[in-house]
Parts: structure tokens; sequence; C-alpha cells
């Protein structure tokens, strides 16, 4: 089961960097936003997968499975956390709030760019029907 | 077609090709299953949405946003809504295929066995495919 749960949290969090920048083509406002931010967003998940982000010029890349050197900011989140985080059940804000999810680094910049994961929530909610 | 429809097949197709490079690299019951599977499928969703499969010895990698120079078979859904349906397992391929919404060409053979891999994937992915 727990064999099952990693494997599906590190095919959503790859799912939600890719769509990261696959949205920026599709829609103008998102990548209007990350105009001026140049951010690495590194992800570290209790028990389960690394990646981190990269945004820069207006674009987004990731690396799945992967440690930066020297991150904007480190979020750390459990597997549980994460899994609702990443499926839009709990917003960014929300679990920042709760102290579900500690931020290492630039909080500034990680209250700032929460943005990032609340607009993809708006298309992805509803992924499985 | 909406920005969400769009994204939302591209995250769906992204799934399935990762799930499947995972399982296929991991699972002893998935390897032994499809060892002898060696093909290239090709989707195909509406205008903006493609991936293709290469599978040998029943390795899956998966390519996201493109298109295969050969494929073995290409599986063509021109609707969104219907895509999001097969890809999510509310409507089975057969039915899809049976009612025009999923469209073949190439290996029928090839395309059945994607069947039988869809279902070993909403498995392994467990809570990620639960509705």
């Amino acid at each position: 089961m727990a064999e099952k749960k990693e494997l599906a949290i590190k095919i959503l969090l790859g799912a939600i960097q890719y769509a990261s920048t696959q949205l920026v083509d599709l829609d103008a406002d998102f990548k209007q936003k990350l105009a001026g931010i140049s951010a690495i967003i590194q992800w570290k998940i209790e028990s389960g997968p690394n990646a981190y982000t990269i945004v820069e010029d207006g674009k987004i890349d990731y690396k799945m499975d992967a440690i930066h050197d020297s991150p904007t900011y480190t979020i750390n989140v459990a597997m549980d956390t994460a899994m609702d985080l990443l499926q839009g059940k709990i917003s960014a804000p929300e679990a920042i709030a709760q102290g579900k999810i500690q931020i290492e680094g630039d909080i500034e910049a990680a209250t700032q760019q929460t943005f990032i994961l609340e607009d993809l929530a708006k298309y992805l909610t509803d992924l499985r029907g | 077609m909406s920005v969400k429809e769009v994204l939302q097949t591209k995250v769906l197709l992204y799934i399935m090709g990762k799930g499947l490079e995972e399982v296929s690299s991991t699972n002893e019951e998935f390897k032994e299953e499809f060892e002898d599977l060696d093909a290239t499928i090709q989707w195909v969703i509406g205008d903006n949405a493609k991936m293709y499969l290469k599978v040998e010895g029943g390795k899956f990698t998966a390519f996201m946003d493109a298109e295969a120079e050969e494929p073995t078979v290409t599986l063509t859904v021109e609707d969104y809504g219907k895509a999001k349906e097969i890809l999510t397992g509310a409507t089975d391929g057969t039915s899809a295929y049976m009612s025009g919404d999923l469209k073949l060409t190439g290996e029928m053979a090839v395309a059945m066995k994607m069947g039988q891999v869809t279902e070993f994937i909403k498995d392994a992915l467990g809570e990620l495919m639960a509705p």
C-alpha cells in the first residue's frame, strides 16, 4: 500500500510540474504573473520523491528526482499533505497556515508564488471526473 | 475546446505515460505479463494533446507532446470530453471504439493490449486514480 502511495505521489508531483510548464503556453494571465520571477522551488516529500521547479523569464521547467544546490526556497511536506495539496484538496496558503508545510529559505517569495499551485488547482481539481 | 480541457487531457496522458514507465520498470507481474510486447503507440487527442509510448520488451518509455515516425498503432480521439472519459476509465476503450469516439489505425492487437495495460496502471496508481 505504501508503495502504491509512493508511486502515486511521484507521478502526481511530476504531473503537476508538467502541467505548470504547459499552462504557461495555454493561459496568458498565468504567464503574465510569472513575468519577473526568478526562482528555484525545491520539493521534498517526506519518505517520497524530490523534484525542483525552475521559474525564469516567464517560463517553467522542472527536474524530477533531483535536489538543487541552492533553491530559492524548499517546500517540506508529508506524503499525505502533498497528495491533498497536489490534488487541490487543500490550498497552499491553508497548508502553510496550518503548519502542514514547512518552508525553508525565502518565505516571502514562497508566499507570493502560491498562485502557481492555486492557478493549477483551478484547472485540475476535477481531473478524475 | 477550453484551456481546462486541453490541460486536463495533457495531464491525464502524462499520468498514463509516466505511470507506465514506472510500473513497467518496477512491477514484476507487469514485466512478466508484457515482456513480449514491442510497439510504438501514438495517442492524438484534439489538436493540442499528443504522446507516444515506445515499448521494448514490455518496458515503456513515454514521449510527451511528440509524434512517433512509424507508430505501430495510433489512437485518435477528437473530443476532449470523450478523451477524459477514456483516460480516466469512465468509458472503456472497446466501448469508445464501438461508438466511434476512439479511432484506431494500425495493429488492432496492440491496441487491445493497451486495454489490459490501462487496467494495470489504474490498480498500480491506487489513490491517484480513485474518484
